[in-house]
Parts: C-alpha cells; structure tokens; sequence
C-alpha cells in the first residue's frame, strides 16, 4: 500500500476495543493498524462477532478507540470533543447500515435531507432531489419508506449518505437484507460513486460475491486482521484461503 | 435555524403517536384546569368577602353585653398594651383572677352616653335590641324572624342608605311608635324585585299577639351583599323595649359604634377606649374579666379574609397534586417515547446530530404537549370556574377572568413541560450513538 501515491484518510495504530460486560472485558478488537487511502474500496469480512462493525464505528467516529491511536484526515479523534466528532460525522462520513434505517415518518426526500438539516440547519431539496435521481429514484422522493422496496429504502439510505458530500462512505452489511439482484445493483452503484468521485469505502460484508468487487478485503477474526490483501482485478471470487480463515 | 429545525422533528414525533399524546395532554389539561379553578373561584370569593367587609363591617365596632368569647382576652390584652386601662401596668398585673361567677348585665343607656360623651376614637354609637318576632306581610309569613331595635344613627354607623321612604326618627324613638323599615334584600326576596312596600302595614307578632307596623322605609341593599341581610326589620329602640316584650325596658344588647379608619392599630384603639370606658362605668375591677365584649367586625371580616385564602391555597395545592400526576404522567410517556426512539437517536446521531439537538428535541417534544395541556387547561379552567359561579349563589358573577390566570396556566405548563422533560431528553442526549443503534 505504500506504493500508492494517494493521501491517508485513516490511519489506526495499535487500536483496541475493550467492552466492558460486568466482570468479563470484552476485546471486541485487539491491535489493529491499518491504513485507508483516498479513494480506497475496502471490504471487510470475517465471521460473526469478529468485530467488522466495531472496526466500522471507529473509523466512522460513531465510538472512540479504547487503546492505541486514530487518526482522521490526520486529526487525532481521540482529543475530539463530542460535538466535533458530532459535525465530524454529518459533515464527513457517510453511513450506510443493513436494515436500511430511514425514518418511517419521512419521506424518501427528507430522509435524504437529514443530515443537511443536522450540519446547515435547513433544508435542500435541489441536492437531495439530484442525489435521490442518481440512485435511480427520480419519482420516488415524495415516498416512504414504507412505500418503498427493500432495494430503493437501501439506494434512499446511500443519497442519503451522499447528501454533505462525504469524504469517506461506510457501510456495514449493506446487502444483508437484499435479494441477490438488488444487492448487485447497490453494489454497482457504490462502486460507480468510487469510481466516479473517488469517494473512499469500507464496507462489512458477508458475501464473497461482494467482497470480490472490492479493491482490498481487510480479513478480520477475534478482533484482529488476519489478512489484509489488495485485488488487483476486483471482481474474481475471493481465495479460497481467506474464506477458510 | 437549528433549533427551530429540531423543534419541527418533535413536533414530527409527535403526530406519529396521537393517542398517546392526546392522553398525556388531557392529564396537563386536568392538572392546569384544576389549579385555574381554584385560582380563579378564590379569587372571587375573596372579592366576594371584601364587598361585603365594605358593605357591612367597615368602620364598626360592636360591643356585646353577652358572654365573652376568646376574643375578649385578647382585646384586654392589647388595652394593657395601650396603657389606656386605668391604674398602673404593675398594679394590673399584680390583680386580675377573673371572677368566678358571671351574671350578664345588659348595657345601659348612660353606657352609651358615656361612650359618646367621652370616647374620641368612634364616629357614632348605636344601641342596638336584638328580638325575635314572626313577620307577617299580607298574610304571609317573611323568611325573618330577628328584629332589631335601634336609634337613627344607625344609617350612619352602618353607612347605610335609604331605597324608599325613611329611616326611624328620633321621634319615632322617643314616642316607642309602631314603625318598621326593611331592608331590601327582604323587600326583593319576600315580595319581589323593585316592589316600594312603603305605606303598608306588616304585623310582628310576638307570644301570639299580632301587633301592627307601618312600613315607613326600606335600606338600600349594599353591593356584595348575598342572601338576606343580617338586619331585614329594624324599629325604633324604645318601641323594641316597650313593644316587643324584651324584658329589657332599660337595657340594650349590643352598642355598635363607627370608627372611620382601616388601619388596625387605630381600630384596636378604639376597642381599647370602649373596653377602659365602659369598664369603668360599670365597676369592673382593673384586670378582672369583664362583663361584655367588644369586637371588631373588620377583624372579623379580616379573620374570614384570611381564611379564604389559606383555604383556597390548600385547595390549591390539592389541585397541584393533580397537576404533579400530570406531570408524572408526560415524564412517563417521554421516558418510553426516548427508549421506544433509541435507535433513531443512534441514526440521528450518526447523521451528524449532536446531544443538544437530541435534548432540544425532547424537550420541545415534552414542552409542546405541556403547553397544548396549558390551553386546554386554561379552558376547562376558566369554563369550570364560570360554570361555578352560575351553580354556587355566593360565587355568581365574580368568577374573576384575570390575565394573571392566563399567566399562570401558561407559566405552570411551560414549567411542567421542561420540568417532565429535561431528564429523559438529556438521557436520550447522553446515549452513546453505537449503543443506540444495535437497540434497532
Ligand atoms: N456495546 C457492546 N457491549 C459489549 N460487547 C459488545 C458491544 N459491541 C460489540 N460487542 C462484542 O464485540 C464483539 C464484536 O462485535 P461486532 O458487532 O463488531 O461483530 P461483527 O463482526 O460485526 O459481527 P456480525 O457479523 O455478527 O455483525 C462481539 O463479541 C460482541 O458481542
Ligand atoms: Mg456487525
């Protein structure tokens, strides 16, 4: 990774999660380093409870590191007040999650909107209406979610995420919950938002069909990276090695 | 801007869960609706009382031949005070077991010329016969059975003026005529509004004897005044002794005399100079109790005042109480509303929102369904409180609408909105967003 020429977005050192559970520490992640460039799609896998979406928070600053450091766009977050990590988030960082999580009381164009509400104070239709048409829901803004198929609630969730113009998308299992057909197409469009705008990605995923779509599958279990490899030609099924891991 | 935006997502949040919100409001409602009853019916029947303090009481001192009260201690106390007891404080002290038998000895006429002559602190004196008599009007039997006996200075110790007709004479006093004067709330009562019974002949009929009256005038009723006055029939004093069969051909009842100042200390001089007066006129010993009483009407009326409002404060705070249950009933659903919305506190807080526009949230959520609760109790309140004053005599048209009752349901709501509210919107601040979010 090294060899690439683009700027570090996140860099992790020695980073621990430690939850406490009563009397038993929970180490949800143990000294994990990494390093995440502009414009890097990075997939995430590992099994259940190995501690993706832990790894996810952090970086999305949705929690803070219980040992070793993170750095943000070269910012320590640790030293970050909560209402920087706050304005950090809604200006910065995207966030996709598996079971869709718009608010059922909004329609599909204000879901979009809330975080333009959280970081200007007001609203933006002309971007959230452009935003929604990039994802193919051009007619739907008016919708809610309940209106809405489980594919286009996932496609409103990533306009949303677009919406303050993000440094850096995450998505936690964003295809979990979609049939194979829907999740081909989020998937593709993620991928055209990386291409496109060279927006960096990390995404948790338990499929190999969308792993392999991504350039570096960072490979978690018990809470440490057991393989961190970059896929020259994103698209091929996952080694066979990594799968076992 | 940001608040404004993060009022509009409470009020959002809100219209999701109608019912529950509509039953938290009605518990405000209730709460708000019952402080602004109490509020407003004390309120008028403290007017009430001070119309009538006005009416009745301003100004006059009774004096009681009759068995003392509680009172007469005190008033003997405040005469010590006032050094206008004759002999020496010490000499007081040293003296002063109360005998042990008491005999009533009606006032005597020279009292009262004894108090006009000598006293300085009262306007005018009144003696007084209380009797009692059936009153027949045409047959019919008024609802009044106590006449009183008294001289033409009465109008003026009362501060009373005349409807129709006029008043007794001193004429009629000193030839014990057959005249009567009403007052006109048993004019209004027993024949009906604006009828002028002047000329007439009443009957007052005492151990079965009828005898026969002419109605010569009637005293305007005073304003305030409700239900039938405590004087409806008054005729000369000597026609009350000689006529009436009062056994008292040289006694009166009672003496009550004007004093024309509100200020207590000023009153309580005057009942000191009657005390010491008429004290010394009938022989009673310095410090041994004495054989009337003097009491100070105002005060009395004073002592009414004061417990109207410590009871329509202990009304109130029973009222509070139902407005602390509304209050616990807003904290209780705000409680469940943010463990109900954990998970969209996570998004929203993952979405950029920091813990001041989830607290504003909450709280805006909370004091919104307070402040519906205000108005409505506000209505309910004011409603409640006219329709009281229709159902209750005493109350009628005083249900007093003052902008302080607006203030108050208002101020109180907001208070119990940001007071039911601040804590479960500062947990659903205080929520870590990756703890609010596995809640989904
Ligand atoms: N808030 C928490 N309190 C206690 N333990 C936690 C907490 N969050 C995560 N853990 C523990 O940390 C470990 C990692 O959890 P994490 O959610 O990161 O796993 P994951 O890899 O995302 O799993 P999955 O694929 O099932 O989503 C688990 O053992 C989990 O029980
Ligand atoms: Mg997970």
């Amino acid at each position: 990774m090294e060899t690439r020429e683009a700027p570090s977005i996140v860099r992790m050192d020695g980073v621990g999660k430690v939850y406490p559970m009563g009397r038993i520490r929970v180490h949800a992640l143990r000294d994990v380093t990494l390093s995440i460039r502009q414009g890097d799609f990075v997939a995430v896998v590992g099994p259940s409870g190995s501690g993706k979406s832990t790894l996810l928070n952090l970086i999305g600053c949705l929690d803070l590191p219980s040992e070793g450091t993170y750095q943000l766009l070269g910012r320590n977050v640790q030293s970050l007040k909560d209402n920087e990590l706050s304005r950090l988030r809604g200006e910065g960082i995207g966030f996709v999650f598996q079971d869709y999580s718009l608010l059922r009381r909004f329609d599909a164009l204000r879901n979009v909107e809330l975080p333009h509400y959280y970081v200007h104070g007001r609203a933006n239709h002309g971007r959230a209406l452009q935003l929604l048409s990039e994802v193919g829901l051009a007619g739907r803004a008016a919708h809610k979610p309940t209106e809405l198929s489980g594919g286009e609630q996932q496609r409103v969730a990533v306009a949303r995420a677009l919406m303050n113009s993000p440094f850096l998308l995450l998505a936690d299992e964003p295809t979990g919950n979609l049939d194979s057909k829907s999740g081909r197409e989020l998937i593709d469009l993620l991928q055209r938002l990386n291409a496109e705008l060279q927006l960096t990605m990390v995404m948790v995923t338990h499929d190999p069909s969308v792993s392999s779509r991504a350039h570096r599958v960072i490979h978690l279990q018990d809470g440490q990276i057991v393989d961190d490899r970059l896929q020259e030609s994103a698209g091929l099924p996952p080694d066979a090695a990594l799968g076992a891991g | 801007m940001r608040s404004l935006v993060n009022i509009w997502f409470a009020l959002l949040g809100m219209r999701t869960n109608k019912l529950r919100s509509s039953l938290t409001i009605l518990g405000v409602i209730i709460g708000v609706g019952a402080v602004i009853m109490i509020v407003s019916l004390g309120n008028g029947l403290r007017r009430a009382t001070e119309l009538e303090m006005e009416a009745w009481a301003s100004g006059t001192v009774e004096v009681r031949a009759q068995m003392w009260g509680p009172v007469f201690v005190e008033m003997e106390a405040i005469a010590r005070d006032m050094n206008v007891v004759s002999g020496s404080v010490d000499e007081l002290r040293l003296k002063g077991m109360p005998p042990t038998e008491y005999q009533p000895r009606g006032l005597q006429a020279n009292d009262v010329e004894a108090l006009r002559k000598l006293a300085t602190s009262m306007v005018e004196v009144v003696p007084q016969i209380e009797t009692y008599a059936q009153v027949v009007y045409q047959g019919q039997y008024l609802p009044a059975g106590n006449v009183t006996g008294v001289t033409p200075e009465y109008l003026q110790v009362y501060r009373s003026e005349m409807k129709y007709g006029r008043f007794i004479s001193a004429e009629d006093d000193s030839t014990a005529a057959a005249v009567v004067v009403l007052d006109e709330t048993l004019v209004d009562y027993a024949m009906g509004q604006g009828v002028n019974p002047v000329g007439q002949i009443l009957h007052l009929t005492v151990e079965e004897v009828p005898q026969n009256y002419m109605i010569v005038g009637v005293v305007a009723k005073r304003k305030g005044i409700q239900g039938i006055a405590p004087r409806p029939v008054l005729v000369p004093l000597r026609s009350a002794q000689l006529r009436l069969n009062t056994g008292a051909k040289n006694q009166v009842h009672l003496l009550a005399a004007r004093v024309d100042s509100r200020v207590p200390r000023e009153r309580q001089y005057a009942v000191a100079e009657i005390n010491t007066i008429l004290r010394a006129r009938r022989g009673i010993a310095p410090g041994a109790q004495a054989d009337f009483w003097v009491q100070d009407t105002l005060e009395f009326s004073e002592e009414r005042l004061r417990i109207i409002r410590t009871m329509t404060l202990v009304l109130s705070l029973i009222a509070g109480i139902s407005l602390v249950v509304g209050s616990i009933g807003l904290m209780n659903i705000m409680l469940v509303g943010v463990a109900e919305r954990t998970w969209e506190i996570g998004l929203r807080r993952a979405l950029g929102a920091q813990r001041g526009d989830i607290l504003v949230q909450f709280l805006a959520e909370g004091v919104t369904l307070a402040l519906a609760g205000g108005v409505g109790g506000l209505a309910l309140g004011v409603g409640g409180s006219y329709a009281g004053s229709r159902l209750v005599t005493q109350l009628r048209d005083l249900a007093t609408l003052s902008p302080d009752v607006f203030v108050i349901a208002l101020g109180v709501s907001l208070i119990v909105g940001v007071v039911a509210s601040i804590y479960p919107a500062w947990q659903a601040a205080a929520l870590p967003p990756t703890v609010a979010l596995r809640s989904g």
